[in-house]
């Protein structure tokens, strides 16, 4: 039975959570600022992460200033892979992977080779603010380099696919993976083309699959039916994120993860402001799932354990009523 | 278009009679000053003085039919020469002018069956010292002449610029001239001391006056002209009249203009004045033209009186009677019509085109009906180029709005209202004169404005007809006005036209707040501060809020909310055309060079410097380019935000960056697509003069603005993203 156009809308406006509805009930009320400029700062973050022994990725160096980057070649030595990213970049822009080197070469992801001077320039674009949100200063962050789960290696164009697992009042409450595809160039932003894939919070298993607005079942390059997508130590995935609020407490915030096939799931960033693509990825509103939540907030330092058990609760009822709705 | 017809009998019978008769030839016997052997090197006055002169023209044809027409180029005003007053009188004639850039024909038609008839035209003339360098660049540059002025290079029967013995002549002059300066000194030179001034009875050419070596003043300006010309210079003869005190003289001058680095420059061989244009000479016509066209079989006699007056004489006294029109701007065009005894003048400011049948109508009916009527047009342009145009248009003819009982102000839209307050910026009162005012606008707008106009002029009244109006209907209320008295208020009904009448009494019945705006307003005229700044900035906050209401909305995302904003306000100069090709024009270059200074890898503030004066650059080229095809919107181009355009370059690369190509397109799309809207809004909803009006809107603004920063809805285009997430579809576990 095809659902009438009036009643579709109407499903649209209890469900859907909009742009100016995140902006004042969840954005503006519930993350403070400073926190705000906390999470655009990756370096700053990983340090308030780390400081509740979270897993990030490891600092190799962290360069401020034009000496800094003069330095940059004792801090590599011995390094064979690294990333090499702006503190205050958005979209991705500006990362450099190097995955190998040969002789004085280095191996981008993409096989291009560099050398110590493009490096160098890199690093130097990096700190004149070309890549910052804001236009300001910047920093650059060498870090070590993820590596892809084999259990995700068929799901993933290039690029390494990651978590978002959107957290609410410390309570995770939706998630999904993003995977890189040609059409992104190995970045997994959704706007850039990246497939987004809705993940049952309970088990981690995808739910639905997206590609820009349309419904999506195999991966446009490596044709694997993303039905088949389970994310690996889901329950860890959960944990992590729901502890992310512990160290700094944004009301309303994305995380997103890296699961390490050695070290487990790892955070890659926070961001204060989620977008709303993981709505289409779950062919779910959040709507319904906030006003739950909202009826039973959990009570202030409650653990990271009682959290992910709510979010689950809250998560479960919502795919209830809307599996009686339909 | 009448003045056309006017002169259609001329062309007919003048025609005829140029096969058999020229017509009478530029006389040139009497008085001439004496010659100087040897001339100070540039002699001139260290500092410009005005004198004051009263000059009567007074021509006497006999054996003219009726109908024909006798045509005499009249001084206009200009730098050197300022015409105050000017009367008209000849009986037995109808009246018209005719602008032949850069002159100006009278045209005097002959209506009487007697034959012979007098025309006198008397003007008062304010003349300065003019005093030109001329520049000293070097002489190679000369060969680019501009198109405008190409013809001044063409050779005539008179100045034979291409004669073998010319052209040698000037080769030799100006063997040694390294620079402008001194090639038009060593030309002027020749002519000045080698050629003998002595007086001629026929026309003489330049080629005989340079191998008699002598030759009469005019002859020795042609021979001056052709030298320049074939030396490359751009040069013209000009026409004029020596002043002195009570002369009464039928003989005229003739100096030369040289174009060079774009202006005119004045050289005087017979009178020896290098750069220096007189406070005695009076320019009458430039071109080696006939004073006077008159039919064949005709004769004709003139004279001019001229008597020397103090200043407080010639300053323009309040009802100034004088019929002066300044040359028309390139843009402008001008009818007039004149009676002998006017019982009243019209003057017509619109920039509406006249149906030819309904002009002609009316000048027939004004003529019959003993009006004077003067009509000046400008051409179909954006709402902001229209209403500075009738400004300028108004500002130059001051005297004329004086002398009219009735002006009409006839726009398409608003811009009436607003070019009718600059003559509350020249403080002039129009005692118990009529002011209408037709266009489209709200009437309430109307009121407002239309009292801050009544309050400035102290006019008898000012009606204004705030609907679309026919030429003929304003035209009948116009006369009925004028000749019987009629109330505009009365007559306009007979049209159906409902006139909203400012005066005295419409005034009082205004609201105190309503007052007060009014009163600061023409305050603020009275204070030269340009009403149409204040009204840029009234308007603002409703573009932000526009601007808002789109963004949260509709949800179209643009670069910021400054961009549109800015870049719709420069539309409102520029019409939506040009603004949009200067728009592309700017951050289209500019796109491509921040895509080469890519591969460069600069710093993000040397990049950003260096897009400032990318931008920059095509801005100057843009407004050159726009004063050499004469497209005004490009003029315009500075009130282009340069550093917003500058930083939605960066913008436009940095999201291109972050999210490719198409997305940086549609972004750029998004916000040129906002501001049109914008514009489009504000020009269609005639917000500029509503807000003018009712700056009180502006609460409303922040209303809505606050209104809008509450809402949380969804956004029209999300209810299209979310639209799938609606359907009817399982999920897979």
């Amino acid at each position: 039975m095809a659902l009438g156009f009036f009643s579709r809308l109407r499903t649209l406006r209890q469900d859907v959570l909009g742009l100016n509805r995140r902006n004042h009930e969840l954005g503006i009320p519930l993350n403070a600022p400073q926190f705000v400029a906390l999470v655009d700062n990756k370096r700053a973050t990983k340090e308030a992460l780390a400081s509740r022994d979270l897993p990030v990725p490891k600092t190799f160096a962290s360069l401020r200033t034009a000496n800094d980057v003069r330095s940059m070649e004792e801090a590599l030595a011995g390094r064979s892979s690294f990333v090499m990213k702006p503190t205050r970049g958005a979209g991705g822009e500006g990362i450099v992977v190097i995955v190998d080197r040969s002789g004085s070469d280095f191996i981008k992801a993409s096989g291009e080779r560099l050398r110590w001077p493009d490096l160098h320039m890199q690093a130097t674009e990096i700190l004149s603010g070309a890549f910052a949100v804001s236009q300001a200063y910047d920093e650059v962050l060498i870090e070590e380099r993820l590596e892809m789960h084999p259990a995700l290696s068929r799901f993933a164009y290039r690029g390494v696919p990651d978590v978002r697992v959107l957290v609410a009042h410390g309570v995770p409450i939706l998630a999904m993976m993003r995977l890189p595809t040609k059409r992104s160039d190995g970045r997994a932003n959704l706007h850039l083309g990246g497939v987004g894939v809705g993940l049952n919070l309970a088990t981690g298993r995808a739910v639905y699959g997206t590609w820009g607005e349309h419904p999506l079942v195999l991966h446009p390059d490596t044709h694997a039916p993303l039905a088949e997508l389970v994310v690996p130590h889901w329950e860890a995935v959960l944990q992590v994120a729901a502890t992310c609020f512990d160290c700094i407490p944004l009301g309303y915030f994305g995380v997103d993860l890296v699961v390490d096939p050695h070290k487990g799931p790892c955070v890659l960033e926070l961001n204060a402001r989620p977008g709303l693509g993981i709505q289409l990825a779950n062919h779910m509103g959040l709507r319904p799932i906030l006003g739950q939540l909202l009826a039973a907030l959990p009570s202030a330092g409650s653990p990271a354990t009682d959290r992910v058990a709510l979010g689950l609760h809250v998560y479960r009822m919502c795919v209830m009523a809307r599996e009686r709705r339909t | 278009m009448r003045t056309f017809l006017m002169a259609l009998p001329w062309l007919l019978l003048g025609s005829a009679a140029l096969a058999t008769t020229t017509p009478t030839p530029l006389p040139t016997t009497g008085v001439y000053p004496t010659t100087q052997d040897h001339l100070p090197q540039r002699e001139r006055p260290i500092s410009a003085t005005t004198t004051y002169w009263h000059v009567k023209f007074l021509l006497r044809a006999s054996n003219l039919p009726s109908g024909s027409a006798v045509r005499v180029l009249l001084p206009v005003s200009d730098a050197h020469q300022e015409a105050q007053q000017r009367t008209v009188r000849a009986p037995g004639f109808r009246f018209a002018e005719e602008p032949a850039t850069p002159n100006l024909t009278g045209i005097w038609i002959r209506n009487h069956e007697e034959r012979q008839g007098e025309i006198e035209a008397e003007y008062e003339f304010a003349v300065s010292d003019r005093i030109y360098n001329p520049p000293s660049d070097p002489v190679g540059r000369l060969s680019s002449v501009q198109d405008a002025t190409r013809r001044y290079l063409e050779p005539s029967a008179l100045i034979q610029s291409r004669e073998a013995a010319i052209r040698q002549r000037a080769r030799d002059l100006i063997a040694g001239a390294q620079t402008s300066d001194q090639l038009l000194w060593n030309l002027f030179q020749f002519v000045a001391t080698a050629i003998r001034t002595v007086p001629a009875a026929t026309r003489e050419d330049a080629l005989t006056v340079l191998q008699r070596e002598r030759g009469s003043v005019t002859g020795k300006a042609r021979l001056l002209a052709a030298l320049l010309q074939a030396s490359g210079v751009p040069a013209r003869v000009v026409g004029g009249l020596s002043l002195d005190d009570a002369t009464k003289k039928r003989a005229t001058i003739a100096w030369v203009e040289a174009h060079v680095g774009g202006t005119w420059i004045p050289l005087d061989p017979s009178g020896g004045h290098f750069g220096w244009l007189p406070n005695r000479y009076l320019a009458l016509y430039r071109g080696d033209l006939p004073l006077i066209v008159h039919p064949a079989g005709a004769s004709v006699d003139y004279e001019f009186l001229v008597r020397r007056i103090r200043k407080e004489g010639a300053e323009p006294s309040a009802p100034a009677r004088g019929r002066i029109v300044a040359p028309p701007q390139p843009l402008a065009r001008m009818a007039s019509a004149y009676v002998e005894q006017p019982l009243a003048t019209v003057v017509v400011f619109t920039d509406q085109n006249i149906p030819r049948a309904a002009s002609e109508r009316i000048f027939r009916e004004a003529n019959e009906a003993q009006i004077d009527l003067v009509m000046l047009s400008v051409p179909e342009a954006p709402r902001y180029f229209r209403q500075q145009y009738l400004q300028r248009l108004i500002a130059n003819n001051l005297p004329l709005v004086q002398s009219a009982h009735v002006l009409l102000v006839h726009t398409r839209d608003d811009a009436g209202l607003y070019a009718g307050l600059v003559l509350g910026e020249a403080n002039i009162k129009l005692g118990d004169s009529r002011v209408i005012i037709a266009g489209q606008f709200p009437k309430v707008v109307g009121t407002t404005l239309g009292s801050v106009l009544f309050q400035l002029l102290d006019a008898g009244e000012v009606a204004l007809i705030p609907q679309p109006t026919t030429w003929p209907a304003l035209w009948a209320l116009v006369r009925a006005n004028a000749i019987d008295g009629t109330p505009i208020d009365e007559a306009a009904r007979k049209w159906g036209l409902k006139p909203v009448i400012v005066d005295v009494l419409s005034y009082e019945r205004l609201g105190a707040y309503r007052k007060r705006v009014i009163g600061a307003w023409a305050r603020a005229v009275t204070a030269q501060v340009p009403l149409q700044a204040l009204t840029f900035i009234l308007v603002l906050p409703v573009i932000a809020a526009l601007v808002v209401v789109i963004r949260v909305l509709v949800g179209v995302e643009t670069f910021g909310i400054f961009a549109p904003v800015i870049v719709s306000l420069a539309f409102l100069t520029t019409g939506l055309k040009w603004g949009l090709v200067i728009f592309v024009a700017i951050v289209g270059t500019g796109i491509l060079v921040r895509a080469a200074l890519q591969r460069v890898r600069l710093q993000l503030v040397s990049r950003l410097a260096i897009l400032i004066t990318v931008v920059a650059g095509i801005m100057a080229g843009l407004a050159i380019l726009g004063a050499s095809f004469g497209i005004g919107a490009l003029l315009n181009v500075s009130i282009f935000p340069m550093v917003i355009m500058s930083n939605m370059i960066e913008n436009f690369a940095s999201s291109r960056a972050q999210f490719g190509t198409r997305e940086a397109v549609r972004l750029t799309a998004n916000t040129l697509l906002l501001a049109s809207l914008c514009y489009l809004t504000v020009e269609w909803g005639g917000l500029q003069s509503l807000l003018l009006s009712f700056p009180e809107l502006l609460l409303g603004a922040i209303v809505i603005d606050v209104a809008l920063g509450k809402w949380r809805g969804l956004r029209a285009l999300e209810y299209k993203r979310f639209w799938p997430l609606t359907s009817e579809r399982q999920l897979w576990r």
